[in-house]
């Protein structure tokens, strides 16, 4: 009985050093199952079947570890020789690591590259935010998914006091002018609720951050925290900055804070430079006491999700909360709260929610692109180290005659393309760096201060490091499997002819994916060419030349309506003095800045509620500044203030959308279900916010009878609009000191704004399509190159049989071309497919348009036509008596 | 003759190392005598496994400070056949730089200010 026991654990133990790596098993397996034996009996003999019990329990951890720890040993060594082999050969061919280092560099470098900005942009956590995973943004919508409202304070208020899943606070971008007493500068800020930065985890940097102390919607706490970036270049880094009166709008602040460096509020890419408390919005902020309006949206919302809630919790509770604060104030303005009651909760992407989306799309697309330069990059690696598997045969040969097994040898071609894949990934990162330095350099035509640092972090090195190596296994197994498939008999002999025939159908295989990939490359930058062209050429329907815009707001200087509307006459006035100036009017929002507003417009008669028609504040001369025409009726005039009836000028779409088939002057119509509005003229439609939408209903309504203090000064010249920053800057100063010097750009600069991502792509497109084409025009070149060569004494027999010099370049070229012709035609049906994605970034062109992949598949066509022609050219230049004697 | 390494490169040992140099200078052990030898020395607070064991032994002997003896059959073990380890000239030399370096480190002023302070353990 006892000795069955016995031998099975031993039988066990036994198979368990199975674990062991064999040389461990070979020197110590014996000895091992001899100790244990040893340590069996004792224990058998101290506690029986408990003692055996507790003896397996310690060996078996320690059969797992040791024995994990040896094969870590032996596979160390083995990888460490095979690199160092590697390394041998890779230095003995310096020229062919060289250029295929560079290659893959350049493939590496474009993906960590395009990464590297969108890691930027969208996909790295919130900077400076601890456990940034748990951190959401929250959008109430309707419940059709459609349209998204901001929040008011109360309901915030009522989310952050009642939740149970999450933490949530409130904030919002505002600007505020900073002075210390000389002169006022601008600070793009955040209005925050007072638990902000609890929620969100921040530490200061210096003195505190809000506390309780700054809670509640009474008295107004006057303290601000101020960012460390502000710090260092407003204060130079002093810490006696704690405590100190600080001028926000006019008004004694104090200054209690700094925020950590790294920490730059909920969009990172937008600059932050102070954060001020919720309870002084009625001081920094235009619009009155929002703190106790309900129907106000105004607000963005954030919450930490507690620990063990789930975002679909989160969810859920919030809705059912949100259904419960709008059945408690369906009455008055916000009637129509009651309609947004889905809360849809998102990681906090650093931008606002709607935009995530689109922006991860396109840099999606981006990312597709730079992959495949990779690809052919990595194709074309991978011919090149098919090439010289076959001219290693010999040595391959030779080390599966002295024993090499095929595992062996594959292990060890793949050692050496990984190897070269991770040097060109680490090349590429370098490249990376480079660019993305570059990058930073681009001056972008947005008036506010980003903070965008695409610099490779963390994430992107293991990026690239991983794509590197994937892509060096990859391609480095076809021709690693290629390569030590010797037919050792026949290679030694020299016959090279039993193997070549699957050989070169990789090669050829190798060069269509290059080809294919370089077609959907060079399709996807001709695309995005033609949408920057149609871009050019959109018609707006207005004249934006000669003209610059200043965005200006007196009211964060603390001017009331009367004083406002004084200062914006008395600017009026000093700027059409200036000689050159034929025009001044001011608008709320600039016309092609992507920006838009909307009002609530409502017909009598006509159920069809327009919650989002285009609308514009202007004053001024706006219509005559932007040539554009009054078809019916009048102009809004400066007259129109908010003593006379309330009126409009309205669009001809908006005619025909509501008052089908008659005229439009005269007719009327209710704002925000409140304030009846007559149209007084009707203007042609433009495109207003972007260049690629749809012309439809747009409203204009004088600024005076709608007045906001915060408006863009537009002011057109006859001469050259970028020297009009001077002036502007100068008589705003004159009539005010203390106003900050508003930031001023041109029009048709602004305007750009709307076709920043296809000015971005374009450039990174054409700069990665140009050197894909490029790589896959040599990656064709040499394997044709090579094939030929290989085949001169076939070349040399048919031409000593009487083929003429043109029947071999026909020969050659026909073979290339005929390669080049399937990579394109595959190309062409995954561009055809694939191009889809690229449509919302497009203007309008057809993902289909004929126009650009004709010229892609001539231009590919050209370029791998020159690269037929050389190869076969030389190859028909072959002394057919020379190349017979060959070998 | 095999190339001589510098004691000096192994030091500091790991305790384990040092343990089992120690019990071999004084006389060749199997497995099992060095495993019952270093419980006894421990007070039964090191108690190697045969894996942990043999991976150290494996790579004493691979530095060179130690070497396998022979088989030999062990009376108390019923008369089985054992194979034995003996510590080479380079082992004893780096045991006894190890034993050096342990010997300062305790007659330390640290170490001898926590013993006054604390009283013997």
């Amino acid at each position: 009985m006892t000795r069955r026991r016995t031998s099975l654990s031993e039988r066990v133990y036994g198979a368990l050093l199975r674990l062991f790596p064999p040389d461990f098993q070979r020197g110590y397996g014996t000895d091992m199952r001899d100790l244990f034996r040893d340590h069996l009996r004792d224990a058998r003999a101290r506690a029986g079947l408990r003692g055996v019990t507790a003896l397996w329990i310690r060996t078996i951890p320690d059969l797992f570890f040791t024995g994990f720890h040896e094969h870590e040993d032996e596979m160390l060594h083995a990888i460490v020789q095979d690199a160092r082999y590697a390394a041998r050969i890779l230095r003995k061919n310096p020229v062919f690591a060289l250029v295929a280092i560079l290659v893959v560099a350049l493939g590496t470098g474009a993906v960590s590259t395009i990464f590297s900005v969108a890691n930027a942009v969208v996909l790295r956590p919130l900077p400076g935010v601890p456990d940034a995973g748990d951190v959401v943004s929250l959008q109430r919508v309707r419940r059709d998914g459609g349209g998204s409202r901001s929040a008011s304070y109360p309901y915030a208020a009522y989310l952050t006091e009642h939740a149970k899943t999450a933490q949530v606070a409130a904030w919002e971008m505002i600007p505020l002018t900073l002075s210390t007493g000389d002169g006022g500068l601008l600070a793009q800020s955040n209005l925050v609720t007072a638990n902000y930065f609890d929620v969100l985890g921040v530490r200061p940097l210096l003195g505190r951050l809000f506390t309780t102390a700054e809670a509640g919607i009474g008295a107004p706490s006057r303290v601000i925290v101020i960012g460390a970036g502000l710090w260092q270049r407003e204060f130079h880094g002093d810490s006696a900055v704690i405590g100190r009166d600080l001028r926000v709008n006019g008004q004694h602040f104090t200054v209690i804070g700094v925020a950590p460096p790294s920490f730059n509020g909920m969009f990172p890419i937008v600059r932050t430079d102070a954060w001020v408390p919720m309870n002084t919005q009625p001081l920094v902020r235009r619009g009155g006491d929002l703190l106790r309006s309900v129907g106000s949206g105004w607000l963005e919302l954030v919450a930490r999700v507690n620990p063990g809630a789930s975002r679909r919790a989160v969810a859920t509770e919030l809705s059912s909360l949100t259904k419960q604060f709008s059945a408690a104030n369906e009455t008055g303005p916000s009637a129509d709260i009651g309609q947004f009651s889905t809360v849809q909760v998102a990681r906090a992407t650093g931008l606002p929610m709607d935009a995530a989306t689109p922006v991860l799309a396109f840099f999606g697309v981006l990312l597709v692109v730079s992959g495949l330069v990779l690809l052919i990059a990595s194709v074309n690696v991978a011919s090149m180290l098919l090439a010289r598997a076959v001219a290693r045969r010999r040595e391959i040969a030779v080390r599966i005659a002295l024993g090499a097994g095929r595992r062996r040898l594959v292990r060890q071609l793949l050692t050496e393309s990984v190897l070269l894949f991770s040097a060109g990934g680490a090349v590429g990162l370098m490249l990376s760096f480079y660019l993305t330095r570059l990058m930073t350099r681009i001056e972008l035509p947005v008036d506010v201060a980003l903070a965008i640092d695409p610099t490779p972090d963390a994430r992107v090195l293991m990026v690239t490091l991983g794509v590197a190596l994937v892509t060096g296994v990859v391609f480095g197994l076809a021709p690693a499997l290629q390569g030590s498939r010797g037919d050792v008999a026949s290679t030694l002999r020299g016959d090279t002819s039993a193997s070549a025939r699957s050989r070169s159908r990789l090669r050829n295989v190798l060069v269509g994916a290059q080809v294919a990939a370089s077609l959907m490359l060079l399709a996807t930058s001709g695309l995005f060419v033609r949408a920057l062209a149609r871009g050019h050429s959109v018609d707006p329907g207005y004249d934006i030349s000669h003209t610059a815009t200043a965005l200006v707001d007196v009211g964060v200087a603390g001017y009331d309506t009367t004083r406002s509307k004084a200062f914006y006459t008395a600017l009026t006035e000093r700027l059409r003095a200036y000689p050159g100036v034929t025009q001044v009017a001011y608008t709320r929002v600039v016309p092609l800045s992507m920006n838009n507003m909307g009002y609530d417009v409502a017909i009598p008669g006509h159920s069809d509620r327009d919650g989002n028609s285009t609308t514009n504040l202007v004053a001024g001369g706006y219509f005559e500044l932007f040539r554009l025409p009054i078809i019916e009726g009048r102009a809004l005039l400066e007259s129109d203030d908010e003593r006379q009836p309330k009126v409009a000028v309205v669009s001809e779409g908006f005619v025909k959308r509501f008052f089908p088939g008659a005229s439009g002057v005269g007719r009327q119509f209710k704002l925000d279900s409140s304030t009846t509005v007559t149209v007084v003229g009707v203007t042609r439609d433009v495109k207003f916010a972007k260049l690629d939408e749809q012309s439809g209903a747009m409203l204009y309504l004088p600024i005076a009878q709608h007045w906001r203090t915060d408006v863009n000064v537009l002011v057109k010249t006859t001469g050259d609009e970028h020297t009009l920053a001077g002036p502007i800057r100068a008589e705003m100063h004159a009539l005010d000191p203390m106003l900050p010097p508003p930031v001023v750009v041109t029009l048709e600069r602004s305007a750009g704004v709307a076709l920043l991502p296809q000015r971005f792509a374009v450039g990174v497109t054409a700069a990665l399509g140009l050197a894909g084409l490029l790589l896959a025009t040599i990656g064709l070149y040499g394997v044709l190159s090579f094939s030929t060569a290989q085949r001169t004494r076939e070349i040399g027999v048919r031409m000593a049989l009487g083929a003429a010099a043109s029947d071999v370049v026909r020969l050659v070229v026909g073979e290339g071309m005929r390669v080049v012709g399937i990579g394109m035609a595959v190309g062409l049906v995954l561009a055809l497919v694939g191009s889809r994605a690229l449509a919302p970034f497009l203007f309008g062109v057809n993902p289909l348009d004929a126009v650009t992949y004709a010229a892609t598949a001539t231009i590919l066509g050209g370029a791998a036509m020159v690269a037929c022609l050389l190869p076969a050219r030389r190859a028909a230049a072959t002394d057919p008596m020379l190349a017979i004697r060959q070998d | 003759m095999m190339k001589t390494a510098n004691p000096r490169s192994f030091i500091p040992l790991r305790p384990v190392e040092f343990l089992i140099l120690v019990t071999l200078s004084e006389q060749e052990h199997h497995g099992y005598g060095l495993t019952q030898a270093i419980a006894v020395r421990t007070e039964g607070s090191v108690k190697l496994e045969p894996g942990n064991l043999y991976k150290v032994l494996k790579r004493l002997a691979a530095d060179g400070l130690i070497e396998n003896a022979e088989h030999r059959v062990v009376a108390e073990l019923d008369n089985e056949r054992r194979r034995y380890y003996r510590i080479t000239t380079l082992g004893e030399r780096v045991a006894a730089l190890e034993a050096e370096r342990l010997r300062a480190l305790l007659d330390s002023d640290a170490v001898l200010a926590l013993a006054k302070r604390l009283g013997p353990a």
